[in-house]
């Protein structure tokens, strides 16, 4: 493998692990913003109740 | 007849046929010994991958040949290695990390996820470097992975694709981890100035218990369907967090972080050490290994450093880029270290729970470039 294959092979391997682990990011910034929503909801459905 | 008798049992001895190359590994062997006991050099590892390689450069043992019709069934140490040779035991052993590691830290802060990526960089620098010393692109793939810090990783990857480079890339990836309080400090204080150091933190968010079950679920199902390869090892290490987080399995956790992993290391360990003979081990790819091992390391700090102060500056000064040398997976030692740095700068700092988000994420980060390796050259 020549100098320029290599380099190639290195910089597809970081934008790979960059890509996959930015989707997890996204993943785990979309769950806890839906449960947070989701817990506000409830708890202004049960102050609404209270009342 | 005395005399015949004697000379007999001496040549049937292993001094008969014992080799200098053999000689010279159970001297390399026993100062191995001497690093895990002594020195306390990853003992958990180094330890039987040392007395492995006494094992097998002991001669006429048999211990690691494999069965033959002539001289019947294989050895001990060859059945032993088979967990190896199929990448079981090192899947066994992230079963049981899971199990010990607490994900809320990056739970909290998902940006660590990034600093996880960056503390990769060693893995691709090493690879280049790899090739153009001369190394076949599996090897260079097999032995680059010690940048990522993680011995199962490196181990299952080195067993699929260079099992011939399996003891030194082992013995590198694990003396490596040993000397990260070494190895580490110097490329901190030179990439960071005192200013940065300084940085205090803000207190991470709580994590509820809802997080942290469905953390382990939806790694798996995202990890593995954007790259099928990388199932064994993140599979594993979910699946063992997933006992830990779930609280209805104590039982499974209990076993998977204490006796299960302690098992399967001391198979893992003494059958790795039992791949270094003297014809394999020593040759100069051994020397150029222990040498790439040092690049990587070093190359994979300053890829997580420098991803710190990008992530200094782009919040302003809310994070400390100390915590970014924390990104190799080397857990819970490499957080230990930022820690300690933060408070050389600043006492009142403590960034240990902060630093062990990169940490954590390098675990995943590093078993997804093995992933892509492997399903690149394997």
């Amino acid at each position: 493998m020549d100098l320029l294959e290599s380099v190639s092979v290195s910089l597809f391997l970081l934008a790979v692990v960059f890509f996959v682990l930015l989707c997890l990011y996204l993943c785990i910034r979309l769950f806890s913003y839906l449960l947070k929503k989701f817990q506000q909801g409830k708890v202004s459905c049960d102050k609404d109740e209270k009342i | 007849m005395f005399i015949n008798a004697l000379r007999e049992l001496w040549e049937s001895s292993g001094f008969a046929v014992l080799t200098w190359q053999q000689a010279l590994m159970i001297l390399l062997a026993c100062f191995l010994i001497y690093l895990a006991i002594v020195k306390k050099f990853e003992p958990l590892l180094l330890l039987p991958i040392a007395f492995g390689m006494l094992l097998v450069n002991l001669p006429l043992t048999g211990l690691m040949s494999q069965p033959d019709s002539a001289t019947g069934p294989g050895g001990l140490l060859y059945y032993l290695y088979q967990g190896v040779k199929l990448g079981i035991y090192p899947s066994l052993i992230f079963l049981g990390i899971g199990a010990m590691t607490d994900f809320g830290p990056l739970i909290a802060r998902p940006s660590s996820l990034f600093l996880g990526a960056g503390a990769q960089f060693g893995i691709c620098v090493a690879f280049v470097l790899a090739s153009a010393l001369g190394f076949q692109p599996a090897q260079a793939a097999a032995t680059a992975i010690i940048g990522g810090a993680d011995g199962p990783t490196a181990i299952f990857l080195a067993s699929r694709l260079a099992p011939e480079l399996l003891p030194a890339i082992a013995i590198a990836a694990y003396s490596y981890m040993a000397l990260i309080p070494l190895i580490q400090p110097p490329i901190m204080r030179l990439l960071t100035t005192k200013k940065e150091r300084e940085t205090g933190m803000e207190q991470l968010r709580p994590v509820s218990k809802l997080e942290k079950v469905c953390f382990p679920v939806i790694v798996t199902i995202l990890c593995v369907l954007l790259l099928p390869s990388v199932a064994p090892l993140i599979g594993m290490l979910m699946l063992g967090n997933l006992f830990r987080e779930s609280g209805v399995v104590e039982r499974l956790s209990e076993t998977a972080q204490n006796s299960l992993i302690n098992i399967v290391t001391i198979f893992l360990g003494v059958t790795v050490g039992a791949t270094a003979n003297a014809e394999t081990f020593l040759r100069p790819q051994t020397i150029m290994i222990v040498g790439l091992g040092l690049f990587a390391f070093v190359f994979s700090t300053i890829g997580g450093l420098l991803l710190g102060k990008v992530m200094y500056w782009a919040t302003k000064g809310k994070i400390n880029p100390l915590i970014g040398s924390a990104g190799v997976s080397a857990v819970p030692m490499a957080a230990r270290v930022s820690h300690i740095e933060g408070q050389k700068a600043n006492p009142t700092n403590f960034l240990l729970m902060h630093a062990i988000g990169p940490n954590v994420a390098g675990v995943i980060g590093s078993a997804v470039a093995a992933g892509v390796l492997l399903s690149l050259f394997g």
